[in-house]
């Protein structure tokens, strides 16, 4: 029992230490040097001063030790400092992560909202009408990169019909309605992905549940069609659907990426796409290597939580 | 002569347009006990289905009548439909561990059933469910109500199925080979079971089972089904002493005999059933595989008719002298 | 791009002791792609058509997308100019469909990459199995734990975006998944009797994977190209939009994204087209692959 939760986290954690290495090697391969990004240009500057930077900023420092200094730091909120202006890379990411974690909650959320309803209505009648519809408009939505789909949202109700704020971003704390009228749009374009996907998984399991012996229990008590879909059917097939929303939101966090670029907002995955175009390894390493983490993490937990919630997998042991 | 709980009529159920439950006609009187034998395939799974209308596209029921009590079930809208399910008739199912909903407790399990067919608060329901299990011989009952499907052994989960199916105080338990799947002394405490509470609550039972050995024991009347049909209805100790259809015949022979020589070999009904729709209508389904066939056989098909006090569908069925002999039929 | 791998669906119930299957409910997986096969000819059809008119631009386009004409600047749409014209008075029909050429080459590229390491990579496993395997498998697995945008951000900052170092980087990113399908359908194949067969003829390692492997596995690996070209696509166009991709003078849909982000207000057919195309490609390319998906899992192969 224990043991499943030790091992789980154990895997995890080997799996964070491995994507930093990844992500730190890859950028320390490179022929390019971050100082020029700083400097502008090396000519017409001394030896002594580009030495002097070089220290500073630690790049004198053999890899491994760079790493080391890097990954040490984690633990105490120390990420190093930005290559650009010295900024501590945690109070950078400190203050962009709000907007992100809004932005992907918001998105998940929505995409919950709207696929549930719609897998429910699809299972109960499978190859019906409405499954059909909700099929075709599931293929379409699943092709809308949520960048592609961020401009085309724009196009349409920025620039041709006004309604809402084109870019910008107001905190949630200072003016709640501003905020929501920014953050609609980008919801809107993860969600437009991330529904019919959640749709797909939680469909299957409903479809599957229903195919179950235990459906026609409920059915031979005299339960009404109603609640044998809600309180049979998706309450079982919630539990796989569960691991479905934990992969989304993975997906999300790296969808948001783009979306927040197009709308000019200041989260981390904009923070990574500047960092990315400056060269300022020391902010992009941490960045990616955060929304990697979240990633990860979101998955053990969803895995934890299934673990905690399906009754047989907890008494497994215990019982013959 | 009282109502029957149970009144089917020429019940026919199709797979798409295969009919598998061919014009199934039988009644159980109230607090009576039937048993529906036959060969896997035979259809008697589906017509216990049929009747509590649990069938689904591609399966089609598309004929016939199922009284309960006088009412036709078969023409009932849903609502009406889902009030005598689980209140007025329940079926206990072939698999316990797959007819429980694992992620359910078993007590809100046999709550749900109680308060669907009564006004019970959820307090009352909750005691009337500990009973219930009680009933049925699960100890501790009041513990195990929060207990889950997959922490109970198999004859405690049929046991569990038969509280639920009671929940509701039916008039008639439909029983689908509640015994299958369990080991023969847990068999016979189920069936012991079953009896109690046929004598004590006055429930009208049906047992679907194709163990004749289970059957013998508990039925009152049992009826033969082979190939979608009806081919014998007798009472039972007459069934066993003395079967009518060379069918019910070859099942007796069948059964293993403990005081047989062991030199002689298992008498077997040798063939196979047909598969649904691979035989015309117009032949007796079982004359490839008949000692007694003859040409009429394979040219009309016996209707199920009365003979030495039992219902038979057979052109030669067993006289008094234990001979088959064509039965003279008046004409239509 | 999520891996469209069609999910299995499970059989009615069957009775215990051979009774008749239970009645149940009849598995729609049949119905939820059940359109018949002409989606599958249509979404071909139209993959194949545009295709064709990016990748023969230079025949097809009716002006040189970087000829200027700053008189013409933002022309609304016309039958001159069907797609309107840019800041600088190019034309972006023509631009747009030169913009597909790149974005096809670039993702095709990557796809090719992606299935010469992840099919080696995923047989590899395979055939080895034991600690190379798993080795290869926990890289692969960290590797995919990363965003791909991420990744893809990371490794062009890195190594610079040159056009082949796009296709390079793409590759690599989809080599993991790739490799993963293919252990996946070659872990089947390495328990059937040809190949035991041919273990046991002293095949060398190349043959085994070349020529006995690799032709029976065509159908998963051509699901996962499609799966990836869709993928390949939509990395490229996300990394030419944040000016990490496709450099100008070159412009791929992407960079035509980027450059009409910036003039959304004044010509929306810039930014429009180019996101159109993306569109329609990827969502024929996913149609394809569930076509494609249904008849092999449900046709024919097991």
């Amino acid at each position: 029992m224990r043991s499943y939760l030790i091992t789980r986290v154990a895997v995890t954690l080997g799996m964070l230490i491995a994507t930093s290495i990844i992500v730190f090697a890859v950028l320390r391969v490179i022929p390019g040097d971050p100082l020029v990004t700083r400097l502008g240009s090396t000519r017409g500057v001394s030896q002594e001063t580009i030495d002097h930077l070089r220290h500073q900023l630690g790049l004198d420092r053999s890899v491994v030790v760079q790493y080391l200094a890097w990954v040490g730091g984690i633990p105490r909120g120390d990420l190093g400092k930005s290559y650009f202006n010295d900024y501590p890379v945690g109070t950078l990411i400190g203050q962009r992560i709000g907007a992100t974690m809004e932005l992907t909650i918001l998105a998940v959320a929505l995409s919950v909202l709207l696929a549930v309803p719609a897998a429910v209505l699809s299972a109960a009648r499978p190859a019906g009408p409405f499954d059909r519809v909700m099929s075709a408009l599931s293929s379409f939505g699943m092709a809308f990169p949520p960048f592609v789909a961020a401009i085309f949202l724009l196009l349409l109700f920025s620039v041709q019909l006004g309604w809402l704020p084109a870019r910008g971003y107001v905190s949630l704390a200072d003016d709640p309605v501003e905020n929501l009228r920014h953050m609609v749009l980008p919801a809107i374009s993860l969600a437009i992905i991330a529904t019919p996907l959640i749709l797909r998984y939680l469909r299957a399991d409903l479809v599957e549940a229903l195919a179950s012996p235990y459906i026609r229990t409920a059915e031979g008590k005299g339960v009404p069609r109603r609640d044998v879909i809600l309180r049979h059917a998706l309450r079982n097939a919630l539990l796989p659907g569960l691991t479905s929303v934990g992969l989304i939101f993975g997906y999300t966090v790296g969808g948001a990426v783009l979306v927040e670029y197009v709308f000019g907002l200041p989260g981390l995955g904009s923070l990574a796409v500047e960092s990315a175009v400056k060269r300022d390894y020391a902010v992009l390493q941490s960045v990616v290597l955060l929304l990697s983490a979240t990633f990860i993490v979101a998955m053990l937990i969803v895995d934890i939580l299934s673990w905690t919630l399906d009754p047989r997998l907890r008494l497994r042991g215990a019982h013959a | 002569m009282t109502a029957p709980v149970l009144d089917v009529r020429d019940l026919n159920v199709a797979v798409r347009n295969t009919p598998v439950v061919r014009d199934v006609s039988l009644s159980i009187p109230a607090g009576g006990r039937l048993g529906l034998v036959g060969e896997s395939g035979c259809g008697k799974t589906m017509t216990a289905l049929s009747i509590m209308r649990l069938v689904k596209p591609p399966v089609h029921i598309t004929g016939g009548q199922v009284l309960l009590g006088g009412t036709d079930l078969l023409r009932l809208n849903q609502k009406e439909l889902d009030r005598v399910r689980g209140g007025r008739v329940a079926m206990v199912y072939q698999d316990p561990m797959q007819a429980l909903n694992p992620l359910h407790r078993i007590g809100d399990q046999i709550v749900e059933a109680i308060r669907l067919h009564t006004n019970a608060a959820r307090i009352d329901a909750h005691r009337r469910a500990v009973a219930l299990l009680d009933d049925v011989g699960v100890a501790d009952a009041a513990r195990r109500m929060k207990a889950y499907p997959h922490e109970f052994s198999g004859g405690m989960r049929q046991r569990v199925m038969i509280a639920m199916a009671l929940a509701a105080d039916p008039e008639l338990l439909l029983c689908d080979e509640p015994t299958t799947a369990l080991d023969v002394t847990t068999q016979a405490r189920i069936i012991d079971l079953l009896m109690e509470i046929s004598q004590k609550r006055g429930v009208a039972l049906m047992l679907i089972t194709h163990d004749l050995g289970v059957a013998a024991g508990f039925c009152d009347d049992i009826v033969v089904m082979y190939a979608g049909r009806v081919i014998e209805r007798s009472q039972v100790d007459r069934l066993y002493q003395r079967p009518l259809h060379p069918y019910s015949e070859a099942l007796m022979a069948a059964s293993v005999d403990l005081e047989m020589p062991l030199d002689q070999p298992i008498p077997a009904v040798s063939g196979q059933p047909p598969v649904p729709g691979e035989m015309p209508d117009n032949v007796c389904p079982f004359h490839p595989r008949c000692p007694y066939a003859q040409d009429i056989c394979r040219r009309e098909r016996p209707p199920l008719a009365p003979h030495a006090g039992a219902l038979v569908a057979c052109h030669f069925p067993r006289d008094g002298a234990g001979d088959h002999v064509l039965l003279e039929r008046a004409s239509a | 791009m999520p891996e469209a791998i069609p999910k299995t669906e499970v059989a009615p119930g069957v009775g215990v002791a051979g009774a008749p299957a239970a009645p149940a409910v009849a598995v729609p997986a049949r119905a939820w792609r059940a359109k018949r096969p002409v989606a599958l000819w249509v979404s071909g059809g139209i993959l194949v058509v545009l295709a064709l008119a990016c990748l023969l631009a230079p025949v097809v386009a009716p002006y040189d997308p970087t000829a200027q004409d700053p008189a013409n600047a933002f022309a609304p749409l016309s039958s001159a100019h069907l797609f309107g014209t840019d800041e600088l008075g190019r034309d972006l029909f023509s631009r747009t469909l030169y913009g597909g050429r790149l974005s096809l080459l670039v993702a095709g590229g990557g796809v090719l990459i992606a299935f010469l390491l992840g099919t080696l990579w995923g047989f590899l496993a395979a055939t080895r199995r034991g600690l190379l395997d798993e080795l290869l498998m926990r890289s692969a697995d960290a590797l995919m734990a990363i965003p791909q945008i991420l990744f893809a951000l990371v490794c062009v900052a890195a190594f610079g975006a040159s056009l082949v170092n796009l296709a390079v980087i793409i590759g690599v990113l989809l080599a993991p998944s790739t490799a993963r399908m293919a252990r996946s359908v070659a872990l089947n194949e390495v328990t059937r009797d040809y190949y035991s067969a041919a273990v046991a003829y002293g095949a060398s390692p190349s043959r085994l994977l070349l020529r006995e492997l690799l032709p029976n596995t065509t159908g998963a690996l051509a699901i996962q190209a499609a799966i990836n070209a869709a993928s390949a696509i939509i990395l490229e166009a996300s990394l030419s939009f944040v000016g990490l991709g496709v450099q100008p003078p070159d412009a791929s849909w992407g960079t035509l994204l980027q450059q009409g982000y910036g003039f959304l207000y004044q010509q929306f057919s810039y930014a429009f087209f180019p996101g159109l195309g993306i569109l329609l490609t990827i969502w024929m390319l996913n149609v394809l692959v569930d076509q494609l998906g249904a008849r092999n899992t449900a046709g024919g192969r097991r």
